[in-house]
């Protein structure tokens, strides 16, 4: 065991099996063992994963394995795969059946909806902000990739305004995440690594 | 830091030939406390002879890391034979046992440090609970100065239940002084005053109390200014390392001035304090203001003002320019007295039934206009009409009709509740579903909804509740129960389904008992009322931690189950307890001034005794918990002027294993001169057993043997051979007593009865057969505020039976003697009755009667109080010459009449017991014969001489008469 979440255990299992997801997710494949800091950090993202699907719970949030939403992350996924075949094999490298994977993506699903149930409300962006972000930041990003006539404001203020609101979520979820571990009762043991052998 | 446990097997996958698929061929479970495989078996996945598979491993370890059993767990494996052998190695969760705070300082109470500590019996530890009650525990020692204590931590651990028992040991150090007081905010006072008021002392040590206790007198000081509003907090506490001392920094708001009156009706300052919101909740918010209309018209409307309202108004002048008025303007109305009520149409319920409803309240001795309104009114047709409904009359109806001339007197109040009872509805069909039929049966007929019965929503409700509770009691703490009634039919009978889903049932896996040092497990043991493989029952524990703390041994006894919060059935059932001190020892002490036999022989003195003071002092030492058991042992000695008494007993509770039944054993040794006549010396040895029935009553039954010599006799000479003699009293007899009073040290209300009666048998070795039967009642009557009517009533006779002579037949100091400060006041200390005619001294009766009757007025806040008694009877020659009617002598030699004093008392109330000084007045004090040759078995007449008793006697005492 590396870590407790209340009464649920996190196993080192657990975590190498998240570490091999992440990346499958990614369309990469793991060469060697993951070190300890890669380890860790993972071990913190299931431990975050775990608080978030106790809220998802308790906001009765529920998504379906045949949601629309997760079909077209299904379908998103396979197509970072050279072929159906290679996305195939690399399913059956990780141990998981279409099924498991597709709950899976249904947690996921349900965990993004929490987080805007819950953040977007809070993260409002001002008209201000819009503007600052196009000055400082939008025009010089373009101007330094060559493009000299930057659209107008006008045409790209629903795009930034996005950009801002998911910054803002990230923000809150951050602090969200702290409040829930120092609430919740997380215990963790020690390395994540998987050496006792060794 | 934890160490690191790993899954050992996935290591070895990734740098041995992998262990995954090997069969395995042994499943072990290595735990540092005594818990086994078979215990969890069931959360076990990876069963043997099975491939090892990391699913099943990940699987088992969170399903026995979920049962709450364990802090850390980790699985490995290791090559055995052909196959392999699967460890699970744990750390088990230890969960807190006995808390004791050792070594406390003086003003910190150790049980109150560990209750503050925050660990709680049977709840789950860790290092970072055990870290936070230290600091609760240092925090608490700060706030009573301590500010240099340091705690140390250590644990005995009970591996056989994984129960903790947690010490904490206190290291004190010198207390803080304070330094100085700094008030901040406005106080609008000066700093010297405020100090003086709150009584706090620099170079003292600010404990918890003194803190509180000065705000509070802080906040009474503002009160008695009429700065009602006025706040006072504690707001920092600096403390000087290097000094040791601390200065108090305090936060005053005065708040402004509010004055409050009252128009249109009379109401002392002091009643008005004690009711008004305003003062009580020291806040003159609009609300608090309001709220204080319904309180001042209630007040009213109890004195007979019925109709009396009250308004506010509210004058509050710019600032600075004087204080705010609030004043309540008070109507009245006519003055009345609420007579009774009765009821009309009620055929189905007994008007007894009914009158639990009504809230109002006629006319009584204590209440003597009556409790009446219309809010009360309103109140009582509500709670009629929902009696009815409860017995199935659904469209039951009540009208009340008020007469306000009844039996025509004006403002005499009568009220008739009009009943239209309807139709009534009954069961017709009462079923069960989800209920086994074992557990149907135990149940019982202990429902109100059955056929037949009648039918309400709120006795089904309450059928609902009972089942549950039932159902609880029985171990299904998780049981749910919904109802569903049918549709009436035309013959008002309706069908009730109770659909009942049981949940799990929890069982007693075990009781572990915890914190007894001295008192032996058989002792406790024989108390507990859950037994391991019984269902898990509330009541049952209640009742065991009732039981023990009626061994009167224990400090604290709690009854819990381990880890409440853990989803395992098979509950573990703590009793913690924290045993008293087995050594005590208790003092005391008290003063007579009264008229008193002098010090030393009664030689010279006159029959009618001096006025002394007699000291009292008590001492008891007592060892409890005897060889483990819950039996004491005592030694007691009374001593005063005119007494010394030494005795040392040997209790025994629940005596042969019946509760509420006990043995006592008693040998005393007494010298008293607390009658006039003679100095007497006793040894007695007493049995008693007695049977608690409640609270309230209790009966016991003894046996008495005594060895009485008397001394220094003041009688005829001719009789003292007879009576100096020795005597030997031999008794069997028994005691009943009935208490209800609300307070026994000064009762305001309830009642008191006591009979007792023994009999003296030559057969069981007594000099003399004779009885004593004393019965005394007494009754306490509050009649208002500050009036409170207090009586008593002694009778008692000495019958002689056998052979015994009648007329000498009961020993000297054997017989009845009254009067003093705790019986009739018209007399001194045993002074009332027969007197020998030569020497004039008391010597007692064969039967006495007393009735006292006394009006008790308690003063300001009840420190003062003024008594009026009147106190009457007498001590007789015997049963045959009660005279209780007749209140003349009839010559110095006739003493058997009805003596009567009345008298003004001052009380001053203590912590002890009100301080009293009694004056008594008695126009009949008798009068008697004396020779003044007392030498002489044969008074010459010229030698005679008739004295009277003082009409005046002045007696200051502790606590009431009575």
């Amino acid at each position: 065991m590396v870590a407790a979440v209340g009464n649920t255990a996190v196993t080192a299992s657990d975590v190498e099996r998240e570490y091999r997801l992440e990346l499958f997710l990614d369309g990469k494949e793991p060469e060697n063992d993951a070190d300890d800091a890669t380890l860790k950090q993972v071990r913190q993202r299931l431990i975050d994963r775990i608080l978030l699907e106790d809220e998802e719970r308790a906001d009765a949030i529920e998504v379906s394995p045949d949601d629309p939403a997760v079909a077209a992350r299904w379908a998103g996924l396979q197509k970072r795969f050279p072929s159906a075949e290679a996305f195939a094999g690399a399913l059956k490298k990780l141990g998981m059946s279409e099924g498991a994977l597709k709950e899976v993506l249904a947690e996921e699903e349900g965990i993004l909806r929490l987080i805007d149930q819950r953040l977007r409300p809070q993260a409002v962006v001002e008209p201000s902000d819009i503007e600052a972000y196009y000055h400082r930041t939008f025009v010089p990003s373009l101007e330094q990739k060559g493009n000299q006539q930057p659209p107008p404001l006008s045409d790209v203020e629903s795009r930034i305004r996005e950009i801002l609101v998911q910054q803002k979520i990230d923000s809150l979820l951050d602090e969200w995440l702290k409040g829930l571990r120092n609430r919740g009762d997380v215990r963790v043991f020690g390395s994540a690594e998987t050496g006792g052998a060794r | 830091m934890l160490a690191v446990f790993t899954l050992a097997g996935a290591a070895l996958a990734a740098h041995t030939p992998s262990l995954w698929g090997r069969t395995v061929v042994d499943v072990r479970l290595q735990a540092d406390a005594e818990l086994t495989f078979s215990q969890f078996a069931a959360q076990i996945v990876q069963q043997k002879n099975q491939p090892l598979d990391p699913s099943k491993i990940s699987a088992s370890l969170k399903n026995l890391y979920a049962t709450g059993r364990f802090v850390e767990l980790a699985a490995e494996a290791e090559p055995q034979g052909a196959g392999v052998a699967l460890i699970f190695r744990a750390r088990a969760q230890y969960f807190v046992g006995v808390v004791r705070v050792e070594r406390a300082p003086s003003n910190a109470d150790p049980a109150a440090l560990a209750s503050g500590a925050g660990l709680r019996l049977g709840q789950p530890y860790s290092e970072e609970s055990l870290n936070a009650a230290k600091a609760k525990i240092l925090a608490a020692l700060a706030s009573n100065a301590y500010y240099r204590a340091t705690v140390d931590v250590s644990e005995q651990r009970h591996p056989e239940s994984e129960e903790s028992d947690i010490f904490f040991t206190v290291s004190a150090g010198r207390p803080a002084r304070l330094a100085g007081i700094d008030f901040t905010g406005s106080p609008g006072a000066p700093a010297a005053t405020l100090v003086r008021e709150a009584r706090w002392k620099t170079g003292a040590e600010m404990t918890q109390a003194r803190l509180q206790h000065g705000l509070s007198r802080l906040h009474a000081f503002y009160l008695k200014h009429d700065h009602l509003e006025a706040s006072a907090t504690a707001e920092k506490r600096s403390y000087d390392q290097r000094t040791n001392t601390e200065r108090l920094t305090v936060k005053v708001d005065a708040g402004p001035e509010i004055r409050v009156r009252v128009a249109g009706a009379h109401i002392s300052a002091s009643e008005l304090r004690s009711i008004l919101p305003a003062y009580l909740e020291s806040s003159a918010d609009p609300l608090t203001l309001q709220d204080g209309q319904a309180v001042l018209a209630n007040y009213f409307k109890d004195r007979g003002y019925f109709a009396a309202m009250a308004k506010l108004s509210n004058e509050v002048p710019p600032a600075g320019q004087g204080a705010q008025t609030v004043t309540y303007t008070v109507d009245l109305g006519p003055r009345g007295r609420f007579v009774g009520y009765r009821f009309q149409g009620n055929r189905s319920v007994p008007a007894n039934d009914l009158t639990g409803a009504v809230l109002l309240q006629p006319s009584a001795l204590d209440l003597r206009r009556g409790r009446f309104d219309q809010d009360l009114l309103d109140r009582s047709v509500q709670a009629i009409t929902a009696l009815y409904q409860t017995r199935g009359f659904a469209d039951a109806k009540v009208v009340p009709s008020l007469d306000s001339t009844y039996q025509e007197q004006t403002g005499h109040l009568f009220v008739t509740f009009n009943i239209e009872e309807g139709a009534q509805a009954h069961v017709r069909k009462m079923t069960i579903v989800g209920m086994s039929e074992d557990l149907r049966k135990g149940l019982g007929s202990s429902l109100l909804t059955a056929p037949g019965q009648p039918y309400s929503p709120a006795r089904a409700r309450g059928d609902r509740d009972s089942i549950l509770s039932y159902l609880v009691n029985h171990g299904y703490e998780g049981a749910d129960v919904q109802w569903h009634p049918s549709e009436p039919t035309a013959g008002h009978e309706v069908d009730v389904e109770y659909g009942v889903q049981t949940g799990v049932k929890e069982t007693v896996a075990r009781v572990v008992v915890l914190g007894n040092d001295f008192t032996r497990e058989s002792v406790i043991n024989k108390e507990l009322s859950v037994a391991a493989g019984e269902a898990l029952n509330g009541s049952s524990l209640l009742q065991t931690q009732q039981r023990l703390y009626d061994l009167g041994i224990f400090n604290q006894v709690q009854v819990t189950t381990q880890n409440p919060a853990g989803s395992s059935t098979d509950e573990t059932v703590l009793v913690g307890v924290e045993e008293a001190k087995r050594w005590t020892l208790g003092y005391g002490g008290g003063l007579d001034v009264q008229r008193l036999p002098s010090n030393g022989s009664s030689q010279g003195q006159a029959p009618t005794g001096q006025y002394g003071v007699s000291p009292r002092v008590s001492l008891e030492l007592d060892r409890i918990d005897l060889d483990g058991r819950p039996q004491t042992y005592s030694l007691t000695g009374h001593f005063s002027n005119l007494e010394k008494i030494g005795s040392t007993s040997y209790t025994i509770p629940s005596f042969l294993g019946h509760p509420g039944l006990e043995l006592r054993i008693t040998g005393l040794e007494d010298q008293s001169r607390n009658v006039l006549t003679f100095n007497s010396q006793r040894q007695e040895l007493a049995v008693a057993l007695q049977k608690r029935y409640s609270q309230h009553s209790s009966l016991l039954a003894r046996y008495n043997f005594r060895h009485v010599t008397v001394s220094n006799l003041q009688i005829n000479p001719a009789e003292v051979p007879l009576l100096s003699q020795g005597v030997l009293v031999a008794t069997v007899g028994g005691s009943y007593v009935n208490d209800h009073r609300d307070n026994p040290v000064d009762a305001t209300r309830g009642s008191y009865s006591t009979l007792d009666a023994d009999v003296a048998w030559t057969g069981l070795g007594s000099s003399a057969d004779f009885g004593r039967i004393i019965g005394q009642n007494s009754t306490y009557y509050r009649l208002g505020s500050h009036v409170i009517l207090a009586r008593n009533t002694r009778a008692g006779v000495e019958p002689v039976y056998g052979h015994t002579d009648v007329d000498q037949g009961v020993p000297l100091p054997e017989r009845l003697f009254m009067g003093g400060s705790d019986s009739d006041r018209a007399f001194s200390l045993n002074e009332a009755g027969p007197r020998d005619p030569i020497t004039g001294y008391p010597l007692g009766g064969k039967a006495l009667f007393l009735n006292q009757v006394e009006l008790r007025f308690p003063l300001e806040q009840n420190h003062l109080g003024l008594v009026l008694f009147e106190d009457a009877g007498n001590v007789f020659s015997s049963p045959r010459l009660f005279r209780l009617l007749k209140f003349v002598q009839n010559g110095p030699t006739d003493f058997n009449y009805d003596v009567q004093a009345g008298g003004l008392g001052l009380r001053y109330n203590t912590p002890v017991g009100p301080i009293r000084f009694d004056v008594a007045y008695s126009p009949n004090i008798p009068s008697f014969l004396a020779c003044t040759n007392q030498t002489v078995s044969a008074c010459p007449g010229s030698d005679v001489e008739v004295l009277r008793l003082p009409r005046f006697e002045f007696v200051l005492s502790v606590g009431q008469s009575f």
